[in-house]
């Protein structure tokens, strides 16, 4: 079975943005809940000082946090798959953003209502799909908590046509964040398998999970200038 | 002189032994069968489940019953840290938060062993 996760390495993003609108066009974004955002941070004293970017998404963690206080209430609209994706059902949230408050990584987004792209203009072609021809994941709703799913629909339709091996590798079953980064700062595959390039990135650079305090256990890891903490 | 010297010293353990039979229960044990009590059911808290509306169990929980009344006890006050792998620099955790939450604040209750429910396993990676 596989296990997906994904390596993003700092010391070569640059900060483009280009994964935040390819997420953003393939999740079909509304204003004010962002799936994957780009955080900037200055390092150094003036006048030799430089801007580190690192994108954050969901971390997927093998100890989910979200899911844990969600069951813990009796909503149980987060589940985590046997191949290690966190997904919420927009059917069972009930918009309580109990999983926002214990989230260590900031993830899960409330969406208060759900808003055009272009108040007043003509919609984009994404707004123009029916929401009962969408993915679930892509249903989106008012009151309720969303996030990044790893592009679960992507994955799904791999395991569907029997290429599970290809996740990763083929742009139709590899998240679009992971796809379109044009300085290979990220990486997505199992990492069960040594001989995917994932796995073994996240062994030769020394990519390493954040905020490990918290003992999630992220499936996302970060090659961090200067290493490991 | 001499008397007067041991009087005071008589009353000062006398005092100590009263201080020592008054003195409360230690705050960490009182909390812990609180934080027990609150998960049986014991303690009415609402049943409104919601962490952005100050009436509803979230706030009533920590507030409250648990005392932290404080806003700072979790809100920083702050929009941002400098910290770029704390907290996202667009978006509030929530709305209407006086500020953000370091939630790191939420380990000392909430990690493994802690009084509170267990939401984080407290361990590094395996």
């Amino acid at each position: 079975m596989a296990r997906y996760v994904r390596l993003i390495d700092m010391e070569r993003c640059m900060g483009c943005r280009s994964c935040v609108a390819a997420c953003q066009v393939e999740n079909y974004y509304t204003p004010g809940s962002a799936w994957n955002v780009m955080v900037e941070h200055e390092v150094g004293t003036y006048p030799n000082t430089r801007k580190v970017f690192a994108t954050m998404n969901c971390m997927h963690c093998e100890e989910p946090p979200c899911q844990k206080v969600c069951d813990a209430i009796g909503v149980k609209a987060i589940t985590k798959n046997r191949y290690g994706v966190v997904l919420i059902d927009y059917e069972k949230c009930i918009g309580c953003q109990y999983c926002a408050a214990v989230c260590p990584y900031g993830v899960p987004q409330f969406n208060k209502s759900v808003e055009p792209l272009y108040p007043g203009a003509a919609r984009v072609p994404y707004e123009q799909v029916a929401v009962a021809d969408r993915h679930p994941t892509h249903r989106k709703k008012a009151n309720v908590v969303e996030k990044c799913t790893f592009c679960w629909h992507k994955i799904e339709q791999a395991i569907a046509d029997g290429k599970e091996d290809r996740v990763g590798k083929d742009h139709q079953y590899t998240p679009s964040c992971d796809v379109v980064c044009p300085v290979n700062a990220r990486f997505f595959g199992d990492i069960d398998d040594p001989r995917s390039e994932v796995a073994r990135r996240i062994g030769a650079k020394k990519a390493t999970q954040i905020k490990k305090e918290f003992g999630t256990r992220p499936q996302v890891y970060y090659v961090l200038e200067g290493g490991d903490y | 002189m001499t008397r007067l010297l041991f009087a005071g010293l008589l009353l000062a353990g006398l005092a100590g032994v009263a201080l020592a039979q008054q003195a409360p229960v230690p705050a960490p044990a009182r909390l812990q069968d609180l934080a027990t009590a609150i998960r049986e059911g014991k303690v009415d808290v609402g049943r409104k489940y919601d962490a952005s509306d100050t009436k509803a169990r979230f706030h009533v929980i920590h507030i409250e019953t648990l005392g932290m009344s404080e806003c700072s006890s979790c809100h920083t006050g702050r929009n941002y840290q400098p910290d770029y792998l704390l907290l996202r620099k667009e978006e509030r955790l929530l709305k209407r938060a006086g500020g953000e939450i370091d939630r790191g604040a939420c380990l000392s209750c909430h990690a493994t062993g802690g009084i509170g429910s267990t939401w984080y396993v407290g361990r590094a990676t395996r």
